[in-house]
């Protein structure tokens, strides 16, 4: 039965992304972009939606699982407050570029910004390498759903992971950006009414919300998880505000922004992107406080990915147990899809056009290599889950996030400060990818959960470098202890942006012209309506 | 000038996210521990700050210019 709900829904994302293809008019822009046409309520739905993902809601219950309801602030308020912020204050910016010079994708943008063509490369290289592990907790997700919700023997789980990837391989074949935008709004509804659903017939089941509540707070087994004291120190929780800052350098978020019709059409999304945050996490954090209510017994990544999966198989029924499934299939998918286009954007257009590889006016030669692209990352990714499956979806998450928002400075210096330079750009992003693998490693892989910074870890660096090559699992710092990589990354690419920026030639009067204009509006370099001008004030390629 | 006084909302309300006056309260308020009720109506306040960022602060310059500035030939995808 549930999977059955599963399949239907699945199909119905299929028919919505090949429907939509007798709106798209066949062009790269109109693939990657929607023709730059949509409308205030799908780019809410659509940003919404790449944002909710199997890590806000399998994650964000599993977490809960362990550490209580201290998740809740840990990323959805920060987010809340943090995302809006960042879209409205950096987002506005980026929009109006695009729009004024024609970009898709950060790596232009940076190329003409830096004037360097191996910037450009170095920056999608980078920005890969993080989106991977991101897509693969949407997979992580998928085989959680598929394999607790089936009742497929463990070794089949596969499956689930392996379904996702061609559905959304059809309908973003099909669609492109506008059939992943159009797909998106129908899983974000899907996922607010069935997250709202289940949350009611579960607690109803249990003896009404009121009761567990109050349960909870009597049991001494269980009442920890009420209050943040014992599962999270004050400075970890400050750490995790950074976090959300990640959104500003999020390939996928970039593409959204230029899909938006109007400047205006962000109003809508700023204003109720915060409700809309709390609508997803609310549900899924009570929910995982109740879950450890109900079983306390959890103790494997596999299992906590799984424990609100488990609470809808045990009390939801199976008709909404579907439902939720086929939710959360919609969210990974609406995660999945925008960051696959986005790559196979930037593939095509920053590496293969860009090196001469096709030429810019083969349309269908574009799209037909975007599509390659799609399928095979998915392929990728797909292959490298079958290593990787001990992670919880959080923790996974968390190391994502942590390493966009470490690439924060390399985007306010570009938008911002006009003595940035290509050197002080180098070493930031080098630094963060140095950075961010470093202390991923450390952390065993991230199979640490609980891994920390503090200053007696720092000075004890050689120490947990040499347990590595040992093979050796680093001691664990105590979950009151420590503040999370990102504090200590972020500011490392921000000091060394400024300093190499700051000892290294500043870019021509031109470029800082260019991007920076003396007063608003009076653009020199503009582009004309053959696009030469853009195309002569662009990095020509070394090919 | 309410252009500021906007922006120092926004600075006010970050620092509130850190409520550690909560922390190891394990109180229900609204049928809810009171960590997760005072961030939930932290969510609703950020969505009347950006509100009144919408309101107060709006960017349309951004706008003017680039819709002056953006003819199709400008497009790659074009």
């Amino acid at each position: 039965m549930a999977l059955t709900i599963i399949l239907i829904y699945l199909a119905i994302a299929v028919f919505i992304g090949v429907f939509s293809t007798r709106f798209l008019r066949k062009t790269g822009s109109d693939f990657f972009v929607a023709s730059r046409s949509m409308g205030p309520f799908v780019l809410l739905m659509s940003l919404f939606s790449t944002n909710m993902t199997a890590f806000a809601i399998l994650g964000s219950s599993g977490e809960t699982y362990k550490k209580g309801i201290g998740v809740f602030g840990l990323m959805a308020s920060s987010s809340a407050l943090i995302i809006p912020c960042v879209l409205f204050f950096v987002g506005t910016r980026l929009w109006s570029i695009g729009k004024k010079f024609g970009y898709v994708t950060q790596v232009r943008y940076f190329r003409d910004r830096w004037e360097s063509n191996t910037l450009g490369t170095v920056i999608f290289v980078v920005l890969v390498f993080f989106s991977a592990p991101y897509i693969l907790t949407g997979l992580l997700g998928g085989e959680t759903i598929f394999a607790k919700l089936t009742g497929y023997p463990q070794e089949y789980k596969w499956v689930g992971s392996l379904v996702l990837c061609v559905v959304v391989c059809i309908y973003t074949f099909l669609g492109g950006m506008r059939g992943a935008n159009w797909v998106q709004t129908f899983q974000a509804i899907l996922l607010l009414t069935f997250g709202a659903l289940g949350f009611v017939a579960i607690t109803r089941e249990l003896g009404g919300f009121g009761t567990i509540m109050e349960q909870i707070q009597a049991s001494p087994r269980a009442s920890h998880l009420l209050a943040r004291e014992g599962e999270i120190s004050t400075w970890k929780f400050l750490s995790y505000t950074l976090i959300p800052l990640s959104v500003g350098m999020f390939p996928h978020m970039f593409i959204h922004l230029l899909t938006a019709k109007k400047l205006t059409a962000f109003r809508y999304t700023f204003v109720f992107y915060p409700v809309c945050i709390a609508t997803v996490w609310l549900p899924s954090v009570l929910l995982g406080l109740i879950a450890f209510h109900q079983n306390p017994n959890l103790k494997t990544a596999a299992d906590v990915n799984g424990a609100l999966v488990e609470l809808y198989h045990n009390y939801a029924g199976t008709l909404l147990a579907g439902l939720f499934g086929a939710g959360v299939c919609a969210a990974i998918m609406g995660s999945l899809d925008s960051h696959i286009l986005c790559l196979g954007s930037m593939f095509t257009q920053d590496v293969v056009v860009h090196y001469g590889m096709v030429d810019d006016r083969n349309e269908k030669a574009k799209v037909f290599i975007a599509r390659l692209f799609v399928v095979g990352l998915l392929l990728a990714v797909f292959l490298v889950i079958r290593f990787v499956n001990a992670r919880t979806i959080f923790s996974t998450g968390v190391w994502c996030f942590s390493a966009f928002s470490s690439l924060f400075p390399l985007l306010l210096a570009a938008v911002f400060w006009k003595r940035s330079t290509k050197v002080g750009a180098y070493l930031s992003a080098l630094s963060v990818l140095f950075l961010v693998s470093f202390f991923y490693c450390l952390g065993d892989y991230g199979a640490n959960d609980e891994y920390s910074i503090t200053w007696s870890s720092l000075l004890d660096l050689g120490t947990q470098v040499r347990n590595l090559f040992n093979g050796i699992p680093n001691k664990s710092i105590a979950p009151t202890e420590g503040i999370m990589p990102v504090m200590v990354i972020l500011p490392f690419s921000a000091v060394i942006l400024v300093v190499g920026s700051l000892l290294s030639k500043p870019p021509s009067q031109a470029t800082i012209e260019r991007f920076f204009p003396g007063k608003r509006g009076d653009f020199i370099a503009s582009p004309s309506k053959d696009g030469e001008v853009r195309q002569s004030a662009s990095i020509p390629a070394k090919t | 000038m309410t252009k500021y006084l906007v922006y120092g909302a926004a600075i006010v309300l970050y620092v509130l996210h850190q409520d550690w006056w909560n922390w190891d309260d394990r109180r229900l308020v609204l049928g809810m521990p009171v960590g997760l009720t005072y961030h939930v109506g932290f969510c609703v306040v950020a969505s009347v700050l950006m509100f009144c960022l919408v309101r107060f602060a709006w960017p349309a310059h951004l706008e003017v210019e680039a819709k002056d500035m953006h003819p199709e030939g400008a497009d790659p995808w074009h």
